[in-house]
């Protein structure tokens, strides 16, 4: 039997092209998986179409962070597989760590594009249109998402609006995507005591897109959250150290609304898929 | 009753605790910790269950009225934690005058009226262009209460973290017609 793990609609898995929300996804697709040895191979992945409703269940640590189902299966570090259900109502998750991986492999070939990160940028791109991008920032900084065509930059009450074709973003995504993701992470930017990025819960791909990115050029960030028992935001702020891929969790809650599931099967037995960087558990 | 759960490990001997994030509640025994603890709980459920939204500080207070007692914010702060664990209510960020965010917090049962009422007072926004906080007061609640008057202010103040509207002052919203004007611009 292949083995297999709960999912939410909310998930995100680590595929072939980078992060990608599981509802977006194929039925069948190639992701990416660890083997017994550590090391990243890619293995086929069934996807069920949505079933019944089920909890949703955020879990976070410095280096990522994910929605999940009440019946997903998470490995922790000590190789032990823990509901997040049971991880979230422990009242104490940071006893338990995570191995995140949230670096991409060699053979990943990162494609982010509109379609895939719409759904997490409602929050700062409410006036977009289906050919024209308006996106929001909360400081009154500079944004390229053009590749140099007209690019309007309006300054109303404390926020800026950029006003770009949208198939002009779709070209700078697509050509250089770490330098995407940084720029479209301005919109977050938020200047208190310190400053850092405050990413609603709802955009953590583009967040998690956010880590690989600067993992990948050698930035050190790591992920705060408003306490260990809930956050609405995942706020990114700069590391002076490299964080290890060993993290002791920092976060998990439940959600205030179902969601749909979904049923992940994967066809190798030896190796585990990667949901938000988090390590799932084969059942 | 007065409230004994204390952050204090020394305040009991021998006391019974337990984790809520990263504190520890200690009460005299088990018996007081569960009860004191589903008090607060359920105190706070139904406090906020009334109110289509509200911040931590009225939340404490409406606490404080029904219980009758003081609770020591750090003892709150851990209760009201452990409630948000649950998903009973969520913490959605809302935009200050100021510049700054805040967080209202918003029953689960409350959560789809509050996104209606972002959506209905949005559209009426960018119809009428300029709201007032009673605009919205009257649009959402059929009657003035404790309370109505400040969440209507959450939901323009939701919008304009969202981008959807301005601060004229901190009574005073005004929809971001600029947008609308480059967008048109932009399209020609």
């Amino acid at each position: 039997m292949m083995p297999s793990n709960i999912l939410s609609n909310e998930s995100i898995l680590l595929a072939r092209d980078g992060w990608s929300p599981l509802s977006q996804m194929e039925p069948v697709i190639e992701a990416v998986a660890v083997d017994r040895q550590g090391r990243p191979v890619l293995t086929n992945v069934r996807i069920s179409e949505p079933q019944h409703l089920g909890e949703t269940f955020y879990v976070g640590t410095p280096l990522a962070f994910g929605a999940f189902s009440s019946l997903t299966s998470l490995l922790t570090a000590d190789g032990q597989r823990h509901s997040v259900r049971m991880l979230a109502n422990s009242g104490d998750i940071t006893s338990n760590c995570f191995e995140n991986l949230i670096h991409f492999p060699d053979f990943v070939q990162p494609m982010i594009s509109w379609r895939k990160i719409s759904s997490s940028l409602k929050d700062i791109s409410a006036h977009s249109t289906p050919k024209t991008l308006v996106l929001r920032s909360r400081q009154n900084n500079d944004l390229f998402i053009s590749s140099g065509r007209t690019q309007d930059r309006i300054s109303l009450g404390g926020q800026t609006f950029f006003v770009t074709d949208l198939s002009d973003f779709e070209f700078v995504l697509a050509n250089n995507w770490k330098y995407a993701v940084l720029e479209l992470s301005k919109c977050w930017e938020f200047v208190d005591e310190e400053t850092s990025l405050q990413i609603d819960r709802s955009s953590y791909l583009v967040a998690t897109w956010l880590m690989s990115a600067s993992a990948s050029l050698g930035d050190h960030r790591r992920f705060k959250y408003d306490s260990i028992q809930h956050t609405a935001c995942v706020t990114v702020v700069d590391s002076e150290e490299p964080l290890l891929p060993l993290q002791r969790a920092a976060c998990a809650f439940r959600g205030p609304l179902d969601t749909p599931t979904h049923r992940i099967e994967w066809e190798d037995s030896s190796v585990t898929l990667i949901s938000a960087g988090f390590l799932l558990a084969g059942c | 009753m007065a409230i004994s759960l204390s952050t204090n490990v020394e305040s009991y001997e021998s006391p019974a605790s337990v984790r809520l994030g990263g504190l520890t509640l200690y009460a005299p025994n088990e018996t007081l910790l569960e009860k004191q603890l589903t008090l607060l709980t359920n105190a706070i459920e139904n406090c906020a269950t009334e109110h289509l939204s509200l911040v931590r500080n009225t939340l404490n207070s409406e606490v404080r009225k029904i219980t009758g007692v003081e609770v020591d914010k750090r003892v709150f702060g851990a209760v009201l934690g452990s409630v948000l664990r649950t998903g009973k209510i969520d913490s959605v960020p809302i935009a200050a005058a100021s510049g700054k965010a805040f967080r209202a917090l918003v029953h689960a049962k409350n959560i789809k009226t509050f996104e209606e009422a972002i959506d209905a007072v949005a559209v009426l926004l960018r119809g009428k262009k300029h709201l007032g906080v009673r605009d919205v007061e009257e649009l959402l609640f059929k009657q003035r209460q404790w309370g109505t008057w400040s969440s209507a202010s959450h939901v323009l103040a939701r919008l304009v973290y969202l981008g959807r509207a301005c601060y004229i002052d901190d009574k005073h919203f005004r929809w971001p017609t600029e947008i609308d004007d480059a967008i048109k611009h932009f399209v020609k």
